[in-house]
């Protein structure tokens, strides 16, 4: 992932908000979805984006299913009911957070809006 | 266009050979390497061994260290799984049958319970060379550490029965079938879970 340190924390927030949107989404489809939305500004590395996936299945905020794909077997991963309550928390904690930081780092634009 | 079979057992073969030995973990990143290669396929001209090679030279490092980092997370989230099965009514309720079980059917002829143990010990252990034989590659990761929790638990467990103190067994007994069934269920749970994971190679 680029510019790590700072997006590292938001990576399950990222992922849960996309599978709220798509419903169900493989492995690479979310890399080239971030990197698509974002214009190439963050990129996720497949040794990043696993280890999360797999915890937030691990946490029962994600289910799997799996097809046979080309030749080989494709995880898709979408949200639980656990998950979705947990990803509208997480993005209303990552809201506060942006917001928070934009009256600490740009307040005069704050005050001029 | 998608990669051709040959192309897909070629990088399954290659990860495996790198280490990556669970079947769920590595059809996930071949997925994700073919994926990838594909795209590049569609954008250009492609040369499959040559693209396959650039690009593991730029992920294998960072591939690898994080699939040792999700095995000890593996390990972590089975061991916490174990113990919460082991509240789980069905368990205690198995736990308890067989529990009776063994108390009623051996505490006249053994007083010491150390028969069942070492039976149960014996019939693993057989379980898993016949299994892990069979099996090699062709395992979850959740499952592999399942079983080598289980075996290692009943291995360390066996060292306290003590055929002097028939109490001591007695509760060393009913922990030991309690774990026992706690871990068939989380491991019959993960094969339900699981059982769409087969090999591609």
């Amino acid at each position: 992932m680029s510019n790590s340190k700072l997006y590292k924390g938001s990576l399950s927030t990222i992922i849960l908000k996309l599978l709220a949107d798509e419903g169900k989404m493989y492995g690479y489809e979310i890399t080239q979805k971030v990197k698509q939305l974002t214009q190439d500004e963050l990129q996720i590395k497949e040794g990043a984006l696993y280890p999360a996936l797999h915890k937030l299945e691990a946490d029962g905020l994600l289910d799997i299913e799996v097809k046979k794909v080309d030749n080989r077997l494709r995880k898709y991963y979408k949200l639980t009911e656990k998950g979705t309550q947990e990803s509208i928390g997480k993005l209303a904690e990552l809201e506060r957070y942006l917001s928070t930081m934009q009256a600490l780092l740009l307040p005069k634009t704050k005050l001029s809006s | 266009m998608p990669l051709n079979l040959e192309q897909i057992q070629f990088i399954d073969r290659y990860l495996k050979n790198s280490g990556v030995l669970y079947d769920d973990v590595r059809a996930e990143y071949v997925d994700h390497i073919a994926s990838s290669l594909e795209a590049e396929k569609e954008s250009g001209s492609f040369d499959f061994y040559n693209h396959f090679k650039n690009y593991m030279i730029k992920h294998k490092t960072d591939l690898l260290k994080r699939y040792e980092k999700s095995e000890t997370r593996a390990f972590w989230f089975i061991l916490s799984q174990l113990i919460k099965n082991a509240v789980n009514l069905k368990v205690i309720f198995v736990s308890a049958v067989v529990y009776a079980f063994s108390y009623f059917g051996i505490h006249y002829t053994i007083k010491q319970y150390l028969i069942l143990p070492i039976l149960l010990l014996a019939l693993f252990s057989v379980f898993w060379m016949v299994w892990g034989r069979k099996n090699i590659g062709k395992k979850t990761l959740y499952q592999y550490k399942l079983m080598m929790l289980i075996f290692a638990f009943d291995y360390f467990s066996l060292q306290f029965f003590n055929p002097n103190t028939s109490n001591w067994n007695l509760y060393l007994l009913g922990f030991y079938i309690w774990f026992n069934v706690s871990g068939l269920y989380l491991y019959y749970e993960q094969t339900q879970r699981m059982k769409f994971i087969e090999s591609v190679s």
